[in-house]
């Protein structure tokens, strides 16, 4: 599976957690970070769907 | 008549709703998986109240409960979901869940679990679904039963060689682990949510 290697997560998702506290944070900041990519991405499509009804009424 | 983004719905309202017993609903709040996001309950007697949102965690949620998936999982999606709405709302003030999936040509936003990790997809239909994630949801501890709980038990032990990312759909074609799959926005449209 071709998946994981497409995108680095940042560096202190990759190391080992010392405390449930750091294994909290690790974990919650990695959730973040995959809705902050998925929130980046359905921005990028609402504004590229609103670019088409732009273009369509242009016309 | 179609309620507004600001109602809310009693435990009553929201079992008959969603057609299911209440005890479940209460399962899911006191595992964290849905938090009451008008009022929570204080004890024994007390009341909570659930907005559209919850409305939607809880229908996720009792589908992936059918498919025998963790609470703690359940709960890291829910959480993510959450997260999602917020990011969106930064860029676009009206995005809300899940009337914003509710709306025709509204994006097809996923939960995919392969192989223990937790996927997030998101396309049109008119092109290959992007797919972002690879948590490994195996790492998370069961049993807890508070939201606090719930957010200490998120433990993340990545693999060593094994990131964070997105692709497309496609990467998943050769793989013949365990896969659970739903749509997002397929449970947003089919949430009945009259008042």
């Amino acid at each position: 599976m071709t998946v994981a290697k497409a995108r680095v997560a940042s560096a202190p998702l990759e190391s080992e957690p010392t405390s449930d506290s750091a294994a909290d944070a690790a974990m919650m900041a990695l959730l973040d970070h995959l809705a902050e990519e998925l929130a980046r991405e359905y921005v990028r499509l609402m504004e590229k769907a609103a670019e088409g009804i732009d273009g369509d009424t242009s016309r | 008549m179609a309620p507004c983004a600001t109602h809310e719905w009693t435990l009553t309202e929201a079992a008959r709703l969603l057609g299911e017993p209440q005890h479940r609903l209460i399962y899911l709040c006191e595992k964290g998986v849905v938090q009451p996001d008008l009022e929570d309950a204080q004890g024994r007697g007390s009341s909570r109240r659930f907005s559209a949102h919850n409305l939607l965690e809880f229908a996720i949620a009792l589908r992936l409960r059918v498919l025998e998936i963790p609470a703690p999982s359940i709960g890291a999606i829910t959480y993510t979901l959450r997260a999602f709405a917020h990011q969106v709302q930064r860029h676009l003030p009206d995005f809300g869940l899940p009337y914003s999936l509710r709306g025709a040509g509204a994006p097809d936003l996923r939960v995919l679990i392969k192989d223990g990790r937790l996927y997030l997809t998101l396309g049109t239909g008119k092109d290959t679904p992007k797919v972002y994630g690879g948590i490994d949801l195996q790492r998370l501890r069961r049993g807890k039963k508070s939201a606090g709980d719930l957010q200490r038990a998120l433990v993340i032990r990545m693999p060593a060689g094994r990131k964070l990312g997105h692709g497309t759909n496609d990467d998943f074609g050769e793989s013949a682990g365990a896969r659970v799959e739903l749509s997002v926005t397929r449970i947003a449209q089919e949430l009945r949510l009259e008042v």
